[in-house]
Protein backbone atom coordinates (compact mmCIF):
# COMPACT_ATOMS: atom_id res chain seq x y z
CA UNK A 1 0.00 0.00 0.00
CA UNK A 2 1.16 3.49 -0.71
CA UNK A 3 -0.15 6.41 0.88
CA UNK A 4 0.80 9.84 -0.56
CA UNK A 5 -0.09 13.09 0.64
CA UNK A 6 1.30 15.66 0.06
CA UNK A 7 1.75 19.76 -0.79
CA UNK A 8 3.89 21.36 -3.90
CA UNK A 9 3.51 24.92 -4.81
CA UNK A 10 5.26 26.36 -7.66
CA UNK A 11 5.21 28.76 -10.92
CA UNK A 12 4.44 26.68 -14.15
CA UNK A 13 5.04 28.73 -17.30
CA UNK A 14 4.87 31.94 -14.48
CA UNK A 15 1.36 31.33 -12.92
CA UNK A 16 1.43 29.95 -9.47
CA UNK A 17 0.04 26.24 -10.03
CA UNK A 18 -0.90 24.47 -6.44
CA UNK A 19 -0.99 20.77 -5.86
CA UNK A 20 -2.81 19.47 -3.04
CA UNK A 21 -3.25 15.38 -2.95
CA UNK A 22 -3.88 13.08 -0.79
CA UNK A 23 -4.78 9.22 -1.61
CA UNK A 24 -4.01 5.46 -1.23
CA UNK A 25 -2.34 3.35 -3.71
CA UNK A 26 -3.72 -0.89 -3.28
CA UNK A 27 -1.14 -3.01 -5.16
CA UNK A 28 -2.36 -3.65 -8.87
CA UNK A 29 -2.72 -0.97 -11.51
CA UNK A 30 -4.00 2.83 -10.54
CA UNK A 31 -3.97 5.06 -13.12
CA UNK A 32 -3.35 9.46 -12.91
CA UNK A 33 -5.33 10.38 -14.94
CA UNK A 34 -5.83 14.01 -16.31
CA UNK A 35 -4.90 16.68 -18.53
CA UNK A 36 -1.18 17.73 -19.01
CA UNK A 37 -0.21 20.49 -16.22
CA UNK A 38 -2.65 19.14 -13.99
CA UNK A 39 0.02 17.88 -11.70
CA UNK A 40 0.78 13.95 -12.55
CA UNK A 41 4.19 14.26 -12.85
CA UNK A 42 5.09 16.34 -9.94
CA UNK A 43 3.15 13.80 -7.80
CA UNK A 44 5.07 10.88 -9.60
CA UNK A 45 8.79 12.25 -8.64
CA UNK A 46 7.36 13.39 -5.43
CA UNK A 47 7.33 9.49 -4.72
CA UNK A 48 10.22 8.58 -6.94
CA UNK A 49 11.98 11.32 -4.32
CA UNK A 50 13.71 13.40 -7.78
CA UNK A 51 11.21 16.60 -5.89
CA UNK A 52 10.74 17.32 -2.94
CA UNK A 53 6.97 18.41 -1.79
CA UNK A 54 6.60 21.33 0.53
CA UNK A 55 4.77 19.67 3.01
CA UNK A 56 3.02 16.27 3.77
CA UNK A 57 3.74 12.53 3.77
CA UNK A 58 4.74 9.47 1.64
CA UNK A 59 4.09 6.34 2.60
CA UNK A 60 5.39 2.68 0.98
CA UNK A 61 4.24 0.01 3.05
CA UNK A 62 5.76 0.77 6.36
CA UNK A 63 8.96 2.49 4.73
CA UNK A 64 8.63 6.29 5.15
CA UNK A 65 9.76 8.34 2.09
CA UNK A 66 8.86 11.64 3.15
CA UNK A 67 7.56 12.99 6.36
CA UNK A 68 8.04 16.92 6.41
CA UNK A 69 6.79 16.86 10.06
CA UNK A 70 9.15 14.49 11.13
CA UNK A 71 11.81 15.53 8.13
CA UNK A 72 12.36 12.31 6.76
CA UNK A 73 13.67 12.38 3.23
CA UNK A 74 14.70 9.12 1.72
CA UNK A 75 17.55 9.56 -0.47
CA UNK A 76 16.23 8.80 -4.07
CA UNK A 77 18.76 5.38 -3.92
CA UNK A 78 17.20 3.91 -0.90
CA UNK A 79 13.42 4.10 -2.24
CA UNK A 80 13.48 1.30 -4.36
CA UNK A 81 11.29 2.48 -7.05
CA UNK A 82 10.88 1.13 -10.66
CA UNK A 83 10.60 4.21 -12.35
CA UNK A 84 9.66 4.36 -16.26
CA UNK A 85 10.02 8.10 -17.99
CA UNK A 86 8.68 8.63 -21.20
CA UNK A 87 11.71 9.65 -22.36
CA UNK A 88 12.85 5.73 -21.23
CA UNK A 89 16.25 7.13 -20.43
CA UNK A 90 18.19 3.83 -21.49
CA UNK A 91 21.65 3.65 -21.10
CA UNK A 92 22.84 3.81 -24.25
CA UNK A 93 26.28 2.46 -23.33
CA UNK A 94 25.09 -0.45 -22.33
CA UNK A 95 23.66 -3.54 -23.40
CA UNK A 96 20.28 -4.74 -23.07
CA UNK A 97 21.73 -7.14 -20.56
CA UNK A 98 23.43 -4.46 -18.99
CA UNK A 99 20.70 -2.42 -18.68
CA UNK A 100 18.80 -4.36 -16.91
CA UNK A 101 21.52 -6.22 -15.00
CA UNK A 102 21.85 -2.06 -14.02
CA UNK A 103 19.59 -1.79 -10.54
CA UNK A 104 21.24 -5.18 -9.51
CA UNK A 105 24.69 -3.84 -8.39
CA UNK A 106 28.13 -3.13 -9.50
CA UNK A 107 30.96 -4.24 -11.67
CA UNK A 108 32.15 -5.35 -7.89
CA UNK A 109 29.76 -8.55 -8.22
CA UNK A 110 32.05 -11.78 -7.90
CA UNK A 111 31.66 -15.23 -8.22
CA UNK A 112 27.87 -16.36 -6.80
CA UNK A 113 26.15 -13.21 -6.31
CA UNK A 114 27.49 -12.50 -9.73
CA UNK A 115 26.26 -15.73 -11.71
CA UNK A 116 22.73 -15.32 -9.37
CA UNK A 117 22.63 -11.99 -10.40
CA UNK A 118 22.87 -12.94 -14.30
CA UNK A 119 20.26 -15.55 -14.07
CA UNK A 120 17.91 -13.33 -12.00
CA UNK A 121 18.10 -11.10 -15.14
CA UNK A 122 17.74 -13.90 -17.91
CA UNK A 123 14.52 -14.62 -16.38
CA UNK A 124 13.70 -10.85 -16.40
CA UNK A 125 14.61 -10.83 -20.17
CA UNK A 126 12.01 -13.87 -20.59
CA UNK A 127 9.13 -12.72 -18.89
CA UNK A 128 9.19 -9.43 -21.24
CA UNK A 129 10.62 -11.79 -24.24
CA UNK A 130 13.45 -9.74 -24.91
CA UNK A 131 15.87 -12.11 -24.15
CA UNK A 132 17.22 -12.73 -27.73
CA UNK A 133 18.04 -8.95 -27.32
CA UNK A 134 20.33 -9.16 -24.42
CA UNK A 135 23.71 -8.22 -26.28
CA UNK A 136 21.84 -5.36 -28.72
CA UNK A 137 22.53 -2.04 -27.56
CA UNK A 138 19.46 -0.03 -27.18
CA UNK A 139 20.10 2.03 -30.36
CA UNK A 140 19.66 -1.35 -32.22
CA UNK A 141 16.11 -1.92 -31.31
CA UNK A 142 12.64 -0.75 -31.76
CA UNK A 143 10.41 1.51 -29.90
CA UNK A 144 8.45 -1.48 -28.26
CA UNK A 145 11.59 -3.12 -27.51
CA UNK A 146 13.02 -0.32 -25.67
CA UNK A 147 9.87 0.07 -23.75
CA UNK A 148 10.03 -3.94 -22.90
CA UNK A 149 13.83 -2.97 -21.71
CA UNK A 150 13.28 0.17 -19.67
CA UNK A 151 10.32 -1.91 -18.30
CA UNK A 152 12.60 -5.10 -16.95
CA UNK A 153 14.87 -2.64 -16.06
CA UNK A 154 12.33 -1.09 -13.98
CA UNK A 155 10.86 -4.03 -12.46
CA UNK A 156 14.28 -6.31 -11.62
CA UNK A 157 15.18 -5.16 -8.50
CA UNK A 158 11.62 -5.89 -7.27
CA UNK A 159 10.85 -2.18 -6.26
CA UNK A 160 8.19 -1.40 -3.31
CA UNK A 161 6.34 0.86 -6.13
CA UNK A 162 5.90 1.01 -9.49
CA UNK A 163 6.16 4.58 -11.49
CA UNK A 164 5.08 4.86 -14.90
CA UNK A 165 4.81 8.19 -16.84
CA UNK A 166 3.16 7.80 -20.02
CA UNK A 167 5.05 4.96 -20.94
CA UNK A 168 3.38 3.68 -24.41
CA UNK A 169 3.15 6.81 -25.90
CA UNK A 170 4.39 6.91 -29.18
CA UNK A 171 3.79 3.43 -29.94
CA UNK A 172 1.55 1.70 -32.33
CA UNK A 173 -1.83 0.08 -30.71
CA UNK A 174 -1.04 -3.12 -31.20
CA UNK A 175 2.19 -3.43 -29.76
CA UNK A 176 1.24 -1.15 -26.82
CA UNK A 177 -2.11 -3.84 -26.16
CA UNK A 178 1.13 -6.84 -25.78
CA UNK A 179 2.96 -4.60 -23.61
CA UNK A 180 0.23 -4.11 -21.42
CA UNK A 181 -0.93 -7.67 -21.34
CA UNK A 182 2.94 -8.74 -20.06
CA UNK A 183 2.72 -5.18 -17.72
CA UNK A 184 -0.72 -6.17 -16.22
CA UNK A 185 0.22 -10.16 -16.02
CA UNK A 186 3.99 -8.87 -14.07
CA UNK A 187 2.55 -6.73 -11.51
CA UNK A 188 -0.24 -8.69 -10.48
CA UNK A 189 3.07 -11.73 -9.94
CA UNK A 190 4.69 -8.94 -7.89
CA UNK A 191 1.92 -7.46 -5.96
CA UNK A 192 2.97 -4.20 -5.58
CA UNK A 193 1.38 -0.46 -5.95
CA UNK A 194 1.64 0.60 -9.75
CA UNK A 195 1.02 4.24 -10.79
CA UNK A 196 0.31 4.98 -14.28
CA UNK A 197 -0.16 8.23 -15.32
CA UNK A 198 -1.64 8.98 -18.85
CA UNK A 199 -4.03 10.94 -20.76
CA UNK A 200 -5.27 8.90 -22.89
CA UNK A 201 -9.26 7.40 -21.32
CA UNK A 202 -8.66 4.43 -23.15
CA UNK A 203 -5.83 3.25 -22.17
CA UNK A 204 -7.08 4.23 -18.50
CA UNK A 205 -10.15 1.96 -18.53
CA UNK A 206 -8.06 -0.69 -20.39
CA UNK A 207 -5.13 -1.20 -18.05
CA UNK A 208 -6.18 0.88 -14.57
CA UNK A 209 -8.39 -1.35 -11.25
CA UNK A 210 -8.13 2.19 -10.18
CA UNK A 211 -8.41 5.64 -11.72
CA UNK A 212 -7.69 9.04 -9.81
CA UNK A 213 -8.84 11.97 -12.17
CA UNK A 214 -6.53 15.22 -11.37
CA UNK A 215 -7.25 18.12 -12.38
CA UNK A 216 -5.51 21.30 -11.31
CA UNK A 217 -3.61 19.83 -8.85
CA UNK A 218 -6.38 18.37 -7.09
CA UNK A 219 -8.15 14.66 -7.54
CA UNK A 220 -11.76 15.22 -8.85
CA UNK A 221 -12.32 11.46 -8.71
CA UNK A 222 -10.87 8.17 -7.26
CA UNK A 223 -12.57 4.64 -8.06
CA UNK A 224 -13.12 2.04 -10.15
CA UNK A 225 -12.46 3.29 -13.78
CA UNK A 226 -16.36 2.54 -15.75
CA UNK A 227 -17.90 4.31 -12.15
CA UNK A 228 -15.54 7.29 -12.73
CA UNK A 229 -15.81 7.65 -16.12
CA UNK A 230 -19.83 7.42 -15.49
CA UNK A 231 -19.69 9.89 -12.64
CA UNK A 232 -20.87 13.19 -12.22
CA UNK A 233 -17.55 14.32 -13.35
CA UNK A 234 -18.18 12.78 -16.29
CA UNK A 235 -18.34 16.01 -18.06
CA UNK A 236 -15.12 17.44 -16.69
CA UNK A 237 -13.81 13.53 -17.77
CA UNK A 238 -15.16 13.64 -21.02
CA UNK A 239 -14.15 17.27 -21.93
CA UNK A 240 -10.50 15.92 -21.18
CA UNK A 241 -10.17 13.39 -22.94
CA UNK A 242 -13.02 12.75 -25.59
CA UNK A 243 -14.33 10.04 -23.70
CA UNK A 244 -17.16 9.35 -25.69
CA UNK A 245 -19.02 5.84 -24.24
CA UNK A 246 -17.47 3.27 -21.77
CA UNK A 247 -20.24 0.75 -20.31
CA UNK A 248 -19.56 -2.47 -18.00
CA UNK A 249 -21.00 -5.03 -19.83
CA UNK A 250 -21.55 -8.61 -19.80
CA UNK A 251 -20.95 -11.40 -22.43
CA UNK A 252 -24.37 -13.42 -22.74
CA UNK A 253 -23.49 -15.64 -25.81
CA UNK A 254 -21.20 -16.38 -28.24
CA UNK A 255 -21.57 -17.81 -32.02
CA UNK A 256 -17.63 -18.42 -32.82
CA UNK A 257 -18.84 -19.98 -36.45
CA UNK A 258 -20.41 -16.42 -37.15
CA UNK A 259 -17.42 -14.67 -35.30
CA UNK A 260 -19.77 -13.02 -33.31
CA UNK A 261 -21.00 -12.56 -29.63
CA UNK A 262 -23.95 -10.89 -27.29
CA UNK A 263 -23.22 -8.60 -24.58
CA UNK A 264 -25.80 -7.37 -22.34
CA UNK A 265 -26.17 -3.94 -19.83
CA UNK A 266 -28.70 -2.34 -18.43
CA UNK A 267 -31.55 -2.42 -20.48
CA UNK A 268 -29.77 -2.93 -23.96
CA UNK A 269 -27.69 -5.54 -26.02
CA UNK A 270 -25.07 -5.26 -28.86
CA UNK A 271 -23.76 -7.57 -31.21
CA UNK A 272 -19.64 -7.04 -31.32
CA UNK A 273 -16.76 -8.84 -33.03
CA UNK A 274 -15.79 -12.22 -31.43
CA UNK A 275 -13.31 -12.14 -28.37
CA UNK A 276 -11.73 -15.25 -26.59
CA UNK A 277 -13.65 -14.18 -23.27
CA UNK A 278 -15.91 -17.01 -21.67
CA UNK A 279 -19.78 -16.07 -21.58
CA UNK A 280 -20.59 -14.47 -18.42
CA UNK A 281 -17.09 -12.37 -18.17
CA UNK A 282 -18.03 -8.80 -17.41
CA UNK A 283 -15.89 -6.66 -19.55
CA UNK A 284 -15.45 -2.70 -20.32
CA UNK A 285 -17.14 -1.92 -23.53
CA UNK A 286 -15.98 1.55 -25.83
CA UNK A 287 -17.79 3.25 -28.32
CA UNK A 288 -16.21 6.17 -29.61
CA UNK A 289 -19.58 9.10 -29.88
CA UNK A 290 -18.52 9.84 -33.27
CA UNK A 291 -19.33 6.10 -34.20
CA UNK A 292 -22.64 5.89 -33.89
CA UNK A 293 -25.33 7.01 -36.92
CA UNK A 294 -28.46 8.81 -36.18
CA UNK A 295 -31.84 7.89 -38.13
CA UNK A 296 -35.15 9.52 -37.51
CA UNK A 297 -36.69 6.26 -38.96
CA UNK A 298 -36.13 3.03 -38.25
CA UNK A 299 -33.60 1.64 -40.48
CA UNK A 300 -33.88 -1.31 -43.00
CA UNK A 301 -31.53 -3.00 -45.26
CA UNK A 302 -28.49 -2.06 -43.05
CA UNK A 303 -25.28 -3.75 -42.56
CA UNK A 304 -25.19 -2.71 -39.16
CA UNK A 305 -25.69 -5.09 -36.52
CA UNK A 306 -27.07 -3.03 -33.88
CA UNK A 307 -29.82 -0.49 -34.01
CA UNK A 308 -31.12 0.88 -30.73
CA UNK A 309 -34.46 2.80 -30.38
CA UNK A 310 -34.17 5.79 -27.88
CA UNK A 311 -34.96 9.34 -27.08
CA UNK A 312 -33.16 12.40 -27.04
CA UNK A 313 -32.44 14.10 -23.60
CA UNK A 314 -30.30 16.95 -24.40
CA UNK A 315 -28.49 18.66 -27.23
CA UNK A 316 -24.74 20.38 -26.62
CA UNK A 317 -23.94 22.71 -29.50
CA UNK A 318 -19.94 22.92 -29.42
CA UNK A 319 -18.00 24.19 -32.49
CA UNK A 320 -17.76 22.59 -35.06
CA UNK A 321 -19.57 19.35 -33.33
CA UNK A 322 -22.91 18.71 -31.63
CA UNK A 323 -23.00 16.33 -28.78
CA UNK A 324 -26.21 14.25 -28.41
CA UNK A 325 -27.45 12.36 -24.45
CA UNK A 326 -29.88 9.92 -26.02
CA UNK A 327 -31.41 7.62 -23.33
CA UNK A 328 -31.92 3.85 -25.09
CA UNK A 329 -32.36 2.13 -21.44
CA UNK A 330 -28.87 3.76 -20.87
CA UNK A 331 -27.32 6.94 -21.75
CA UNK A 332 -25.54 7.51 -25.04
CA UNK A 333 -23.28 10.31 -26.41
CA UNK A 334 -23.25 10.81 -29.73
CA UNK A 335 -21.12 13.34 -31.71
CA UNK A 336 -23.09 15.05 -35.32
CA UNK A 337 -22.26 17.66 -37.46
CA UNK A 338 -24.26 21.08 -37.16
CA UNK A 339 -25.25 20.12 -40.69
CA UNK A 340 -26.88 16.81 -39.70
CA UNK A 341 -28.60 17.65 -36.98
CA UNK A 342 -30.26 20.76 -38.24
CA UNK A 343 -31.07 18.52 -41.47
CA UNK A 344 -33.01 15.77 -39.18
CA UNK A 345 -34.33 18.62 -37.32
CA UNK A 346 -33.01 17.04 -34.32
CA UNK A 347 -34.72 18.24 -30.55
CA UNK A 348 -34.80 17.35 -27.22
CA UNK A 349 -37.14 14.35 -26.60
CA UNK A 350 -37.36 13.24 -30.15
CA UNK A 351 -37.57 9.72 -30.97
CA UNK A 352 -34.28 7.92 -33.17
CA UNK A 353 -32.63 5.08 -33.93
CA UNK A 354 -28.93 4.52 -33.04
CA UNK A 355 -26.64 2.59 -35.42
CA UNK A 356 -23.78 0.86 -34.20
CA UNK A 357 -21.70 -1.40 -36.27
CA UNK A 358 -20.30 -4.76 -34.51
CA UNK A 359 -16.64 -3.13 -35.42
CA UNK A 360 -17.32 0.25 -33.82
CA UNK A 361 -17.96 -1.61 -30.01
CA UNK A 362 -14.23 -2.37 -28.76
CA UNK A 363 -13.46 -4.48 -25.90
CA UNK A 364 -11.41 -2.06 -23.35
CA UNK A 365 -9.75 -5.35 -21.05
CA UNK A 366 -7.92 -8.14 -22.80
CA UNK B 1 69.45 29.09 -46.11
CA UNK B 2 67.45 27.28 -43.66
CA UNK B 3 68.73 23.90 -43.58
CA UNK B 4 67.91 20.47 -40.94
CA UNK B 5 70.55 20.19 -38.54
CA UNK B 6 71.43 16.43 -37.80
CA UNK B 7 69.79 14.98 -34.78
CA UNK B 8 73.40 15.16 -32.91
CA UNK B 9 73.25 18.80 -33.65
CA UNK B 10 69.66 19.32 -32.07
CA UNK B 11 69.35 20.51 -28.28
CA UNK B 12 66.38 17.70 -27.38
CA UNK B 13 65.93 19.57 -23.97
CA UNK B 14 62.97 21.74 -24.51
CA UNK B 15 60.79 19.33 -26.66
CA UNK B 16 61.58 16.36 -23.53
CA UNK B 17 60.66 18.94 -21.00
CA UNK B 18 57.23 20.78 -22.89
CA UNK B 19 55.84 16.87 -23.22
CA UNK B 20 56.63 16.50 -19.57
CA UNK B 21 55.01 20.08 -18.59
CA UNK B 22 52.19 19.00 -20.91
CA UNK B 23 51.55 15.79 -19.32
CA UNK B 24 51.26 17.11 -16.34
CA UNK B 25 49.51 19.47 -16.84
CA UNK B 26 46.93 18.11 -19.06
CA UNK B 27 46.71 14.88 -16.12
CA UNK B 28 45.97 17.96 -13.32
CA UNK B 29 43.66 19.33 -15.59
CA UNK B 30 41.40 16.72 -15.92
CA UNK B 31 40.81 16.38 -12.70
CA UNK B 32 40.19 19.79 -12.03
CA UNK B 33 38.35 20.62 -15.24
CA UNK B 34 36.23 17.62 -14.87
CA UNK B 35 35.10 18.23 -11.50
CA UNK B 36 34.64 21.58 -12.51
CA UNK B 37 32.23 20.89 -15.27
CA UNK B 38 30.25 18.73 -13.57
CA UNK B 39 29.80 21.50 -10.28
CA UNK B 40 28.63 24.36 -13.31
CA UNK B 41 26.64 21.54 -14.88
CA UNK B 42 24.51 20.14 -12.06
CA UNK B 43 24.94 21.94 -8.99
CA UNK B 44 23.59 25.36 -8.26
CA UNK B 45 24.91 27.69 -5.98
CA UNK B 46 25.69 31.19 -5.92
CA UNK B 47 28.04 32.56 -8.04
CA UNK B 48 27.67 29.87 -10.73
CA UNK B 49 28.61 31.77 -13.90
CA UNK B 50 30.86 33.94 -12.26
CA UNK B 51 32.97 31.21 -12.04
CA UNK B 52 32.78 29.99 -15.16
CA UNK B 53 33.83 33.34 -16.30
CA UNK B 54 36.70 33.12 -14.63
CA UNK B 55 37.81 29.67 -15.47
CA UNK B 56 37.34 30.71 -19.49
CA UNK B 57 39.43 33.94 -18.69
CA UNK B 58 42.37 32.46 -19.60
CA UNK B 59 40.84 31.98 -23.12
CA UNK B 60 40.16 35.51 -24.01
CA UNK B 61 42.70 37.12 -22.07
CA UNK B 62 46.27 38.14 -23.53
CA UNK B 63 48.58 35.18 -21.68
CA UNK B 64 50.77 37.88 -20.67
CA UNK B 65 48.08 39.54 -18.61
CA UNK B 66 47.40 36.04 -17.40
CA UNK B 67 51.41 35.54 -16.61
CA UNK B 68 51.78 38.99 -14.73
CA UNK B 69 48.48 38.05 -12.14
CA UNK B 70 50.36 35.35 -11.82
CA UNK B 71 53.38 36.67 -11.06
CA UNK B 72 51.94 38.61 -8.76
CA UNK B 73 50.14 36.19 -7.30
CA UNK B 74 53.15 33.55 -6.74
CA UNK B 75 55.93 35.72 -6.53
CA UNK B 76 58.62 35.03 -4.24
CA UNK B 77 56.99 38.08 -1.86
CA UNK B 78 53.61 36.92 -2.49
CA UNK B 79 51.61 34.76 0.68
CA UNK B 80 51.35 32.08 -1.27
CA UNK B 81 55.33 31.74 -3.09
CA UNK B 82 56.15 32.39 0.47
CA UNK B 83 54.67 29.44 1.38
CA UNK B 84 55.79 27.17 -1.35
CA UNK B 85 59.31 28.13 -0.30
CA UNK B 86 58.50 27.07 3.11
CA UNK B 87 57.29 23.64 2.26
CA UNK B 88 59.81 22.68 -0.70
CA UNK B 89 63.04 24.65 0.80
CA UNK B 90 63.02 26.30 -3.07
CA UNK B 91 60.82 29.09 -4.84
CA UNK B 92 58.15 28.51 -6.72
CA UNK B 93 58.61 31.14 -9.77
CA UNK B 94 61.25 30.59 -12.48
CA UNK B 95 60.74 26.94 -12.49
CA UNK B 96 59.30 23.42 -13.89
CA UNK B 97 56.62 23.51 -11.59
CA UNK B 98 55.53 27.45 -12.61
CA UNK B 99 55.72 26.12 -16.48
CA UNK B 100 53.09 23.62 -15.15
CA UNK B 101 51.08 25.41 -13.31
CA UNK B 102 50.91 28.20 -16.80
CA UNK B 103 50.08 25.12 -19.18
CA UNK B 104 47.60 24.22 -16.65
CA UNK B 105 45.54 27.83 -16.77
CA UNK B 106 46.02 27.29 -20.16
CA UNK B 107 44.07 24.17 -21.16
CA UNK B 108 41.43 24.17 -17.87
CA UNK B 109 39.05 26.23 -20.11
CA UNK B 110 38.81 24.00 -22.84
CA UNK B 111 37.97 20.88 -20.65
CA UNK B 112 35.66 23.03 -18.26
CA UNK B 113 33.74 24.08 -21.38
CA UNK B 114 33.13 20.89 -23.14
CA UNK B 115 32.60 18.88 -20.04
CA UNK B 116 30.06 21.78 -18.75
CA UNK B 117 27.94 21.50 -22.32
CA UNK B 118 28.34 17.82 -22.95
CA UNK B 119 26.28 17.04 -18.84
CA UNK B 120 24.30 20.07 -19.70
CA UNK B 121 22.65 18.64 -23.50
CA UNK B 122 22.69 15.23 -21.87
CA UNK B 123 20.43 16.08 -19.54
CA UNK B 124 19.38 14.70 -15.64
CA UNK B 125 17.52 11.20 -17.06
CA UNK B 126 19.99 8.51 -17.30
CA UNK B 127 21.26 9.58 -14.27
CA UNK B 128 17.74 10.22 -11.97
CA UNK B 129 16.96 6.74 -13.51
CA UNK B 130 20.05 5.22 -11.90
CA UNK B 131 19.88 6.97 -8.67
CA UNK B 132 16.43 5.20 -8.47
CA UNK B 133 17.99 2.38 -9.36
CA UNK B 134 20.09 2.39 -6.19
CA UNK B 135 23.11 3.87 -7.34
CA UNK B 136 25.64 6.10 -5.45
CA UNK B 137 26.47 9.47 -6.71
CA UNK B 138 29.78 8.46 -7.24
CA UNK B 139 28.40 5.21 -9.11
CA UNK B 140 26.25 7.36 -11.28
CA UNK B 141 28.89 9.54 -12.24
CA UNK B 142 31.57 6.56 -12.56
CA UNK B 143 29.23 4.11 -14.91
CA UNK B 144 26.86 6.71 -16.33
CA UNK B 145 27.43 10.37 -16.44
CA UNK B 146 31.68 9.84 -17.78
CA UNK B 147 30.86 6.85 -20.27
CA UNK B 148 28.00 8.86 -21.34
CA UNK B 149 30.36 12.45 -22.01
CA UNK B 150 33.49 10.06 -22.86
CA UNK B 151 34.21 11.25 -26.45
CA UNK B 152 33.82 14.87 -25.65
CA UNK B 153 35.92 14.30 -22.51
CA UNK B 154 38.55 12.54 -24.65
CA UNK B 155 38.23 15.05 -27.78
CA UNK B 156 38.40 17.88 -24.62
CA UNK B 157 41.42 16.09 -22.90
CA UNK B 158 43.27 15.94 -26.29
CA UNK B 159 42.99 19.77 -26.69
CA UNK B 160 43.81 20.62 -23.89
CA UNK B 161 47.23 18.83 -24.57
CA UNK B 162 47.89 20.28 -27.15
CA UNK B 163 47.26 23.56 -25.83
CA UNK B 164 49.27 23.05 -22.66
CA UNK B 165 52.33 21.79 -25.00
CA UNK B 166 51.97 25.31 -27.11
CA UNK B 167 51.95 27.61 -24.67
CA UNK B 168 54.07 30.47 -25.11
CA UNK B 169 53.07 33.90 -22.99
CA UNK B 170 52.15 32.55 -19.84
CA UNK B 171 55.24 30.56 -19.67
CA UNK B 172 57.64 33.04 -20.47
CA UNK B 173 56.29 35.32 -17.75
CA UNK B 174 56.51 32.69 -15.01
CA UNK B 175 58.72 30.08 -15.86
CA UNK B 176 61.08 32.57 -17.85
CA UNK B 177 63.29 31.20 -20.43
CA UNK B 178 66.14 29.77 -18.54
CA UNK B 179 67.86 27.03 -21.25
CA UNK B 180 68.06 23.52 -20.12
CA UNK B 181 65.66 24.39 -17.06
CA UNK B 182 62.65 25.97 -18.18
CA UNK B 183 62.82 26.75 -21.35
CA UNK B 184 59.88 24.95 -23.24
CA UNK B 185 59.64 24.24 -27.01
CA UNK B 186 57.83 27.08 -27.93
CA UNK B 187 60.13 29.58 -25.88
CA UNK B 188 63.29 27.82 -27.36
CA UNK B 189 61.81 28.44 -30.92
CA UNK B 190 61.08 32.35 -29.91
CA UNK B 191 64.83 32.37 -28.60
CA UNK B 192 66.50 30.34 -31.84
CA UNK B 193 64.83 33.32 -33.85
CA UNK B 194 66.27 35.98 -31.73
CA UNK B 195 69.69 34.78 -32.07
CA UNK B 196 69.68 33.72 -35.81
CA UNK B 197 69.68 29.74 -35.56
CA UNK B 198 66.50 29.77 -37.96
CA UNK B 199 67.33 25.83 -38.27
CA UNK B 200 67.14 25.18 -35.19
CA UNK B 201 63.92 26.79 -34.55
CA UNK B 202 62.59 25.27 -38.00
CA UNK B 203 63.09 21.54 -36.70
CA UNK B 204 61.30 22.45 -33.08
CA UNK B 205 58.52 24.28 -35.09
CA UNK B 206 58.13 21.82 -37.36
CA UNK B 207 57.83 18.72 -34.33
CA UNK B 208 55.03 20.94 -32.58
CA UNK B 209 52.99 20.71 -35.91
CA UNK B 210 53.30 17.71 -36.72
CA UNK B 211 52.39 16.34 -32.85
CA UNK B 212 49.20 19.37 -33.33
CA UNK B 213 48.04 18.03 -36.65
CA UNK B 214 47.87 14.64 -35.32
CA UNK B 215 45.83 15.79 -32.46
CA UNK B 216 43.63 17.43 -34.15
CA UNK B 217 43.04 14.78 -36.61
CA UNK B 218 41.79 12.24 -33.38
CA UNK B 219 39.50 15.03 -32.34
CA UNK B 220 37.96 15.08 -35.29
CA UNK B 221 37.90 11.54 -35.72
CA UNK B 222 36.70 10.87 -31.75
CA UNK B 223 33.83 13.68 -32.16
CA UNK B 224 32.73 12.97 -35.86
CA UNK B 225 28.92 11.91 -35.71
CA UNK B 226 28.82 7.68 -35.46
CA UNK B 227 27.21 7.36 -38.97
CA UNK B 228 30.38 8.41 -40.35
CA UNK B 229 32.50 6.28 -38.77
Amino acid sequence: MLEIQLKKNFLEGGLPFKLDVSFQVKPGISVLFGPSGSGKTTILASVAGTLRPDAGRILAGRVCFFDARRKVNLPIRKRRVGYLLQSLALFPHLTVFGNVAYGLGGIALRGTTRSARNSQVEVQLQKLHIAHLANRYPRQISGGQQQRVALARALVNKPRVVLLDEPLSGLDLAVKQEILNDLRSLVSQLKIPLLYVTHDVHEAARIGETMIVLENGRIIANGDPVTVIKSPVRETVARLADVGNIFQVRLINKNVEKFAQTVEFDRCQLHIPLTRHPVGSMLRLAIHSGDILVATEKPRFISARNILQGKITSIERGDPQVSLTVDCGTIFEVRLTTQAVEDLGLGPGKQIWLVIKAYSCHILEE
Amino acid sequence: MISFLSIKEVNWYPVFLSFQVATIATIIAFVVGVSTGWLLARKRFPGREFADALVTLPLVLPPTVLGYYLLVLLGAHSPVGQWFKEIFGFRLIFTVPAAVIAAVLHALPLLVKSVRGALEDLGPDCEMIARTLGASEFRVFLTVTLPLVKRTVLAATALAFARALGDFGVTIMIAGNIPGKTQTVAVAIYDAVQVGRENYALVLAVIISIVSVTILYSVNRLTAPRLQR
